[in-house]
């Protein structure tokens, strides 16, 4: 996170930068083209208005024209005028040939123009001179009074009039129009116009889908609209807002000036209102569209605008990442150079290209690095010439040191006159030593002096082990001995005992003293301590064989025996042989009974020689009661008893031998059954709690004989069944209850009983639910007690006791790894010794060594009230628990060694063993609640109440891990994790972080590092976390430890 | 009501066609092709024609309607008052537009010409609207002429609208109309023997009874000037017509038809008046009965046959 927040910050900041001027941008010619696209559908819509109120003025502006031309004064070149002329005779007056052509020209109109109904021709006095029609009959000089006509009086004005419309046969839109030429008084020329033709320019006008156009004349009437229905209503839209709007700004001089609007629509709805008045006509042409349709290449246009914001977005995302990504890298790989260069790995140079700044940074580190690497070796040029300097000090120290010693002979007269050999030893080399050594080791006079340590051992491995034995006992002030075969000069070995002591406390440098004495003789006896072992081992393996080829020579006739004697039963009795019934009976129920006593006796003597393992699992309660109730279920009817079962559904499961327990119960189960006659046998089975232990117990109760006192005395004897008589009644070997009570005190736990003649008898397994092996358990526990002399080293130290050095080379290494500080001894007494010496947290000791085997060790150590207290784990290739877990061992193992276990075990020994933990928590209740859990398992509790405190607890002791709140008041747990991590010496202690806050990843990324795990207050249960807390700690410290080993090291 | 032609993948719009003509290119249903063509429905495309021609009988219109109906159309159009009867006896669903029809009103088919009802509407050729302008054509033809014979069918509900509309003109003109409605085609023979000189036929608007070719065939066996109400009559010798052009009438129908197309209803769609009222002119048969053509109504004509 912290590598990656650069590039985050140039992230967002291009983004920022490119992403907000795009969206700005955007957004503003989104803005100016929605305006534009708006200017131009409203000008569409005026266009399509003007573009039909031009067709209609068109419409009318051709009739208009053609009825302005029949007007007079005519030319005379007419062809028709001149024929009309001869045929009707020479008195014709010019006025006359004018009324005929104007007839002709009335008829040409209505013969070209349909549109034209009907044509008046009036006199000045507005009298009715010629009039044509397509229905009625023609008319000349009627004299009809037209002079009130509007038509007359407008059109005689000399502009042309055009009359409200009107309709004819109820459908027929018309309009009269009336022309007169300019001259006064004038005639006037009437044409009535058919319309509706007006009607289809109007219809025919596409306005989008639902758009439409209609036409309202001078009086704000409905003149033409696709729907005729409407106009023939003859609707007056006066009081329309756009008519009204319209016909106002019409009236007014920018009449021409057209526009839109948005309106309710005329036949409802929101619509765009466009308009074209046609001035002359005093029509106002009406473009109407629903505003949906209207603006709706408008919201494809928003559409389209804000799907290419949002590609641009991600285009210009895209860049930022890739832009930021460049930046970055050079900033990171200068990143990593330095981290390099700081791990020590001065040759490194930082290569970046970028031509920039970076690039010359790079430059400049690279220079600076150059520096660094030869100023480094300099200095170790300059380490080098000091220590010759000192090396030649030393010597010469020594030179003066030496001339002391020859002042010190009468020393030696009493070395040489002692029977044990004496050296004196110092850088490994041999300065001085007496008569008996050089005799022992067969140097000629002094040709010892100045030979290395190294020529007295049988191998360089020895020398190395006693080396490795030696140095830390010698480091402390502390003698050594141990006891090894050592090596003639002829090439001979003999069997050595070998102490050393350094020369002077003060002075370690000044050397050691070595004193070896020859003990061949203690070798020989040990030998034959051994070759006796081996034949008592030998003799015991024998009987075992015994054991094992009797039941079998036994068995096999045995079985031959009660098969051939069933045979004949079964015979005896399909033959209705009464007489040999009962003898065969005898012999089945004899050899039966032979066959059970040995099986029980096979038992019973394994038992004896700890040959009987007991196999540990986990099993459900219940199914097991059941499986005996089933089995005893045929003795239970023989003998007409009632088997009564109390055991809870929900009892559960427990750890321990099941097939031990199964046969443990079932004894007692037939024995009551065959005690009992007519009577109730009541198997019950319970959970109970106590001495803080969980325990099961199992229950049989019969209504049977029940036992004296002194019955029940005898009662687990082997052999032995409450009577004499009893056996013969009864039959059975006796040695069931034994056998079964062996069992359950080899699980933790016991059988007893409780009983009163003729009232029957009660007996009760009482196991552990948890049954590992009872004792060792127990002493388990007794070694948890403190030892502070441990703790305080900060590591654990543990003593290896093994003869084979393989053996001890792998442990050392495998237990330094998992954090142990670990000694070894290659023998018994060099195991005590050093225990005494050292105190470890614990020792793991062979069984079969050469000198002091693993048992004596094991009894010394137990016997020693200040050794008594430390765990011991016994290792062997024998698996002889029950005399280790005996004489006091924590645990038993054996070779090879499960790894896993033993660190385990060894790190519940030493784990428990005075930790201290620092609990930082706002909450009293979770701090009490912690503090009793870890104090339970022996932890040392230091409590704060906030990171303020906690730091001035850290400063009074260092605890080995500290659990952490992180919201408290004054300085909450990340500033005390910053404050914590600035000093080296507080760095590397773990940190469990108990929360309720939901962490964010910004939170997670502060915790990053030295937090050694993250609990979740509110995700479980309080009892749940205390537990968590209680089987990570241990763990945290461990790591921390050897993370810590690793630094160090590495 | 501004719709669009139909759609392009929409099924083409069927238009089913009743004529008593004796083919199916009758001027009223090319009027009616030509004008949809004009207005942008392609035939074949956005409509197709079923086109049922009766031959001159009237009562195989029923048929024909039926048949129209029965094959699902979605419009019929109709020329001639017995077809657009029988399609409206035939359908009240389907919209039905006519044509050459003199009368509808008079003769029940539409309530009135602005709101028709009912699901027709179409155009009328207003025959007894016309009939005094036509007595008056005749008689500017034929100045001398002092008696107008109007043979007619008896049942025909327009031509006797016509006659009564002509009284009045008649006066005035100061000719003396002598309507003669007829039964029976036996009647003819005996109505033609009272016909003289100086006399003329106005020709009836309904073909029933085929009075129009009879009269036809008297006029010429007389050199009588008669007036037809249709321009087809002077191509074929007669010597003045006076009335709508067919052909024109259907393509002012086809205008009718478009708007139904595009979904008007048809009893809101007005019936319009024919807007083309043609003079046709034979001069060739006005020269063989000695009648010089007036200037005025050449001037008029619309048709002039030389």
């Amino acid at each position: 996170m912290i590598k990656g927040s650069l590039f985050w910050k140039y992230l967002v900041v291009l983004v920022l930068l490119v992403g907000g001027a795009l969206v700005a941008s955007s957004l503003a010619e989104l803005y100016f083209s929605y305006e534009e696209a708006k200017r131009e559908i409203v000008a569409l819509e005026q266009e399509k208005a003007v573009a039909a109120a031009s067709r209609i003025e068109r419409f009318v502006r051709t009739i208009e024209e053609q009825v302005r031309g029949t007007l007079s004064p005519y030319p005379d070149s007419s062809v028709a005028v001149s024929a009309a002329g001869r045929k009707d005779g020479r008195s014709r007056t010019m006025a006359a040939a004018v009324a005929e052509q104007r007839e002709l020209e009335f008829m040409r109109l209505l013969r070209n123009v349909p549109a034209i109904a009907e044509l008046w021709h009036l006199d000045s006095g507005g009298k009715e001179r010629l009039s044509v029609s397509r229905v009625a009959l023609d008319a000349i000089d009627s004299d009809k009074d037209f002079s009130a006509t509007p038509e007359f009086k407008e059109g005689a004005t000399g502009k042309t009039f055009y009359s409200p419309v009107f309709f004819r046969n109820e459908s027929e839109p018309h309009m009269k129009l009336a022309v007169a030429p300019e001259e006064k008084p004038a005639e006037v020329t009437i044409a009535d116009v058919n319309l509706r033709s007006i009607w289809d320019v109007v219809t025919r006008i596409q306005v989008g889908r639902a758009g439409y156009a209609y036409v309202v004349d001078s009086q704000g009437l409905l003149i033409a609209h696709p729907d005729l229905s409407l106009v023939l209503q003859k609707r007056n839209l006066s009081d329309l807002p756009q008519v009204r709007a319209a016909r106002s700004a019409a009236a007014s001089e920018a009449a021409t000036t057209p526009f839109a609007t948005v309106q309710t629509g005329l036949q409802g709805g929101e619509v765009l209102v466009a308009y074209a008045p046609l001035p002359a006509l005093g029509w106002i042409v009406f473009l109407e569209q629903p505003l949906d349709e209207a603006y709706a290449p408008l919201r494809t246009k928003l559409t389209l605008g804000a799907i290419v914001v949002l590609l641009g977005m991600g285009l210009a995302g895209l860049a930022s990442v890739l832009l930021a990504r460049r930046m970055v890298a050079p900033i990171r790989q200068l990143q990593e150079g330095a981290a390099r260069v700081g791990r020590g790995e001065h040759h490194h140079r930082i290569d970046i290209r970028t031509g920039d700044e970076l690039e010359a940074l790079a430059d400049e580190f690279n220079r600076t690095a150059e520096q660094l690497e030869d100023s480094y070796q300099g200095l170790e040029r300059k380490v080098a010439a000091r220590t010759a300097e000192l090396t030649e000090q030393a010597r010469k120290l020594e030179a003066q040191s030496s001339s002391i010693q020859t002042l010190s002979r009468e020393n030696k007269g009493i070395m040489d006159n002692a029977s044990v050999g004496i050296a004196f030893t110092r850088d490994r080399k041999y300065l001085r030593y007496n008569d008996s050594f050089g005799r022992m080791f067969g140097f000629q006079g002094d040709s010892g002096i100045g030979q290395p340590g190294r020529v007295i051992y049988a191998s360089e491995e020895d020398y190395a082990e006693v080396g490795r034995l030696a140095g830390p006992l010698l480091g402390k002030n502390l003698p050594f001995e141990h006891n090894l075969f050592l090596h003639r000069a002829d090439g001979s070995n003999f069997w050595c005992n070998l102490k050393a002591f350094v020369a002077d406390p003060d002075d370690q440098a000044a050397g050691t003293i070595w004193i070896t004495e020859d003990r061949s003789d203690l070798k020989a006896a040990e030998e034959e301590i051994k070759e006796s072992q081996r034949i008592a081992e030998e003799a015991s393996q024998l009987k075992s064989q015994f054991l094992a080829n009797m039941s079998h020579e036994l068995r096999t006739p045995l079985n031959a025996i009660i098969g051939v004697t069933e045979m004949l039963h079964e015979d005896a009795v399909d033959l209705k042989r009464e007489d040999d019934l009962e003898p065969l009976e005898r012999v089945l129920r004899a050899a039966r009974h032979l066959l059970a006593l040995i099986n029980d006796i096979l038992d019973l003597s394994k038992i004896e020689a700890g040959k009987i393992d007991i196999h540990v699992e986990s099993f459900s309660i219940a199914p097991l009661i059941d499986d005996v109730v089933q089995t005893v279920g045929t003795l239970a009817a023989k003998n007409g008893n009632t088997v009564v079962v109390d055991c809870a559904a929900d009892i559960g499961t427990m750890r321990a031998d099941q097939t031990r327990i199964r046969q443990a119960l079932l004894n007692l189960a037939s024995n009551a059954n065959k005690f009992t006659e007519r009577g109730t046998v009541t198997i019950s089975a319970k959970r109970v709690t106590e001495e803080s232990r969980e325990w099961v117990t199992m229950a049989v109760t019969d209504t049977g004989i029940g036992l004296t006192p002194e019955q029940m005395g005898k009662l687990f004897q082997d052999f032995v069944q409450a009577d004499a008589s009893i056996t013969r009644k009864y039959g059975g070997t006796g040695l069931g209850l034994a056998i079964s009570r062996r069992f359950c005190q080899m699980m933790g736990g016991d059988i007893t009983v409780a009983s009163e003649p003729g009232r029957g008898s009660t007996f009760t397994i009482r196991l552990p639910a948890e049954a590992g092996v009872a004792q060792p358990a127990a002493a388990a526990r007794d070694a948890a007690a403190p030892r502070p002399s441990a703790a305080q080293s900060g590591t654990a130290t543990i003593l290896v006791v093994d003869d084979d050095q393989t053996v001890r080379e792998v442990m050392q290494r495998f237990l330094a790894r998992e954090g142990f500080s670990v000694v070894t001894a290659n023998g018994g007494h060099e195991g005590l010794r050093l225990a005494r010496a050292l105190h470890p947290a614990a020792i793991t000791l062979d069984v079969m060594m050469p000198d002091l085997d693993g048992w004596m060790v094991l009894t010394a150590i137990k016997g020693d009230p200040e050794l008594a207290d430390i765990p011991v784990i016994l290792i062997s290739i024998v698996d002889e628990k029950n005399r280790g877990y005996a004489l006091g061992a924590t645990d038993y193992m054996t070779k090879p060694v499960n790894r896993e276990r033993l660190t385990g075990l060894l790190r519940n020994i030493c784990g428990a063993i005075g930790r201290q933990v620092l609990l930082v928590d706002d909450d009293d209740m979770m701090r009490r609640g912690i503090r009793l859990a870890l104090e339970q398992d022996g932890w040392r509790i230091a409590e704060a109440e906030n990171g303020r405190v906690a730091l001035a607890r850290l400063a009074e002791t260092r605890p080995d891990v500290i659990v952490l709140d992180l919201m408290m008041p004054e300085m909450d747990g990340f500033e005390f994790l910053d404050e914590m991590r600035q000093r080296p010496e507080w760095r590397d202690i773990p940190v469990l972080v108990v929360t309720a806050r939901d962490l964010t990843a910004e939170d997670r990324g502060r915790l990053n590092g030295g937090v050694e795990r993250i609990l979740q207050k509110g995700a479980s249960e309080l009892d749940e976390l205390l537990l968590e807390i209680g089987r990570i700690l241990p763990g945290s410290i461990a790591r921390g430890r050897s993370k810590k080993v690793v630094e160090e090291t590495g | 009501l501004n719709a669009p032609p139909v759609a392009a993948d929409a099924a083409p719009y069927r238009i089913g066609v009743i004529t008593e003509a004796w083919a199916a290119n009758h001027p009223a249903s090319e009027g009616l092709k030509e004008g949809l063509r004009e207005l942008g429905l392609v035939e074949g495309r956005d409509v197709v024609f079923d086109i049922h021609f009766t031959k001159g009988k009237s009562e195989a219109t029923a048929e024909a309607a039926a048949a129209l109906v029965k094959a699902e159309v979605n419009l019929i159009f109709t020329s001639g008052e017995a077809a657009v009867l029988a399609a409206k006896k035939a359908t009240a669903r389907l919209p039905i537009v006519f044509t050459l029809v003199g009368d509808p009103v008079a003769v029940g088919i539409v309530n009135t010409l602005a709101y028709p009802g009912g699901n027709i509407t179409g155009v009328t050729s207003r025959v007894p609207e016309l009939a005094p302008k036509r007595l008056e054509i005749l008689k500017t033809l034929a100045p001398e002429i002092r008696r107008v014979w109007f043979i007619y069918y008896a049942g025909d509900v327009t031509d006797t609208a016509a006659l009564g509309n002509m009284q009045d003109a008649a006066r005035r003109l100061g000719v003396e109309v002598l309507g003669r409605p007829v039964n029976d085609a036996s009647q003819l023979n005996q109505i033609f023997k009272d016909f003289r000189r100086g006399d003329a036929y106005l020709a009836p608007s309904s073909d029933t009874l085929d009075i129009p070719v009879a009269i036809h065939e008297a006029a010429n066996a007389s050199r009588a000037p008669t007036i037809f109400q249709s321009a087809i009559w002077v191509s074929h010798g007669a010597v003045v017509s006076y009335g709508p052009d067919f052909r024109a009438q259907g393509v002012q129908a086809a205008r009718l038809v478009a708007k139904i197309i595009r979904g008007a209803k048809p009893q809101d769609v007005p019936v319009e008046g024919a807007e083309h009222i043609h003079v046709g002119l034979n001069l060739k048969s006005a020269s063989q009965l000695g009648l010089p053509v007036p200037a005025k109504l050449l001037f008029r004509a619309n048709i002039v046959q030389r």
